[in-house]
């Protein structure tokens, strides 16, 4: 009998250790967002696609509105200096902001990655996101006027940020390469990334390729959603 | 006898219990092969981000068909256009950050470590524009709407360079203690920096000393002496004159 009580102490113990990887094991699943299916990521994928058409359509006729605005004003008040002034103004702060699709000439990087063993499981990218960072920070060092990476417009509030086995920049998810589309003077941007110990090393170190184009003309498109501050107020000057 | 017999069953019981849960976990996965429950959390969270857009795009149609409406009213003057075009124009410099604003916000005040002893890598020990970098890209991804270092605006195009023991922050050397200031949501700005995976902790696992507070109002300067831009060219949308 002894023995048999024995046994059962052992087990009772392991049974309860059990019981408890178990119930934590559930609790981190659940607590991370339930249970995942393929049903229920289908049915995020379809609803973010809307929400994006959603979107679009929004934005279209933001600008509509915004074109009858300006005719409108245009039609009331006749060849006025304060208005010109006024509108020269706004578009100057909208060019700063990043508001505005601008173009000039410049240099176009692309940074892309080989997986030397077909598609292993390595990205430098995923790795190393702040080398993004690092290499705006480095584009900015050297004058450039504006910037955008695989089209979205870098502005004062853009973010480059690692998700999963995506970078998110301004929201959206992107995957190598990354295009870096800089207008500034291109001499100037090329020899400063390319220095001895720069950034392009740092980025060919880490088995990231650097491709440099220098071109005439490029062109850049302005932030693709609406900057809204709710928590900023300007101070009455 | 009796006793091996027991011993037996639950022997057995144990090696169905980890079938179970082994076709189980199995099954899960097989179901699951791309989608991971990170990916879907993110996935959540992007169409969060894509509904207060569309909020935010609704609202701004609210505030133009407005505009409208008041223009085609009787009671419009060619003086209510001027004060809607200052107006315009006010929004787009804070929106540049030209202007000074105010707002409720984190404050983060950072000192290198004094732990330093003879021997070690000193470099683990001070605070990097690196470092800096994310930091402010951590605020910018928690919805920072401006941000500032020891008072110097920072735009997108703020340049931030190593310099010895001090930050060059555009044309302005800083030595520390450094203080990032940033306007937005405080509780969503603090939780992104104390973070258990961010850079924040990180850097205190150096002893790097880091206070984070919430602020009531923060303010931040304008953007001083904007550029002139020599390169920059704004393309002319069809139908504009």
């Amino acid at each position: 009998m002894k023995k048999a009580y024995k046994g059962q102490l052992e087990i009772t113990i392991i049974c309860i250790i059990i019981g408890l990887m178990l119930v934590t094991q559930y609790k981190s699943v659940t607590q991370l967002g339930g249970f995942v299916s393929t049903t229920r990521a289908q049915e995020l994928a379809g609803q973010l696609n809307e929400l994006k058409k959603e979107k679009e359509s929004l934005m279209n006729q933001i600008s509509q509105l915004e074109n009858e605005i300006i005719e409108f004003e245009d039609q009331v008040v006749h060849d006025s200096k304060i208005v010109d002034n006024l509108r020269t103004n706004t578009q100057k702060s909208q060019m700063i902001a990043g508001l505005l699709d601008v173009t000039g000439p410049g240099i176009v990087i692309t940074l892309d990655y080989t997986p030397l063993d077909g598609e292993g499981g390595f990205d430098p990218f995923l790795v190393y996101p702040e080398y993004l960072l690092l290499l705006l920070n480095e584009l900015n060092s050297s004058g450039a006027e504006a910037i955008s990476i695989n089209e979205q417009r870098i502005i004062s509030t853009s973010e480059i940020r690692l998700a999963g086995n995506h970078i998110v920049i301004n929201g959206e998810k992107y995957s190598r390469p990354f295009v870096f589309k800089v207008i500034g003077d291109g001499q100037t941007l090329q020899s400063a990334i390319q220095l001895r110990g720069g950034i392009v090393e740092l980025l060919n170190s880490n088995y990231i390729q650097v491709t440099i184009k220098r071109e005439d003309e490029i062109m850049i498109p302005k932030y693709s959603g609406i900057i809204d501050f709710d928590y900023t107020q300007p101070v009455e000057e | 006898m009796g006793n091996i017999n027991k011993l037996w069953i639950i022997v057995a019981i144990f090696i169905i219990t980890g079938f179970i849960t082994g076709t189980q976990f199995k099954h899960d996965q097989s179901s699951s092969d791309i989608i991971t429950i990170r990916s879907l959390y993110e996935e959540k969270k992007n169409i969060e981000n894509e509904q207060s857009e569309i909020d935010r795009l609704n609202n701004s149609i609210n505030e133009l068909t407005d505009k409208l409406e008041s223009y085609y009213s009787d009671e419009y003057e060619v003086e209510d256009i001027i004060k809607s075009l200052e107006n315009d124009l006010k929004w787009n410099r804070v929106l540049a950050g030209q202007r000074e604003t105010q707002g409720p916000g984190v404050r983060i005040h950072m000192e290198d470590s004094l732990q330093y002893e003879e021997g070690q890598n000193e470099n683990n020990f001070i605070i990097h524009n690196s470092d800096i970098l994310q930091i402010i890209n951590d605020l910018r991804g928690a919805g920072a709407e401006r941000i500032a270092i020891n008072g110097a605006p920072i735009s997108w195009n703020s340049k931030i360079d190593c310099n010895g023991a001090t930050i060059k922050v555009g044309n302005e050397i800083f030595a520390p203690p450094f203080i990032i200031e940033a306007i937005g949501e405080p509780e969503k700005l603090e939780s992104i920096l104390t973070a258990p995976e961010g850079i924040i902790q990180l850097m205190r696992l150096w002893d790097i000393q880091i206070y984070i507070s919430k602020q009531d109002n923060i303010l931040i300067k304008g953007v001083p002496n904007i550029q002139e831009y020599k390169y920059l060219k704004i393309v002319e949308e069809e139908g504009d004159k």
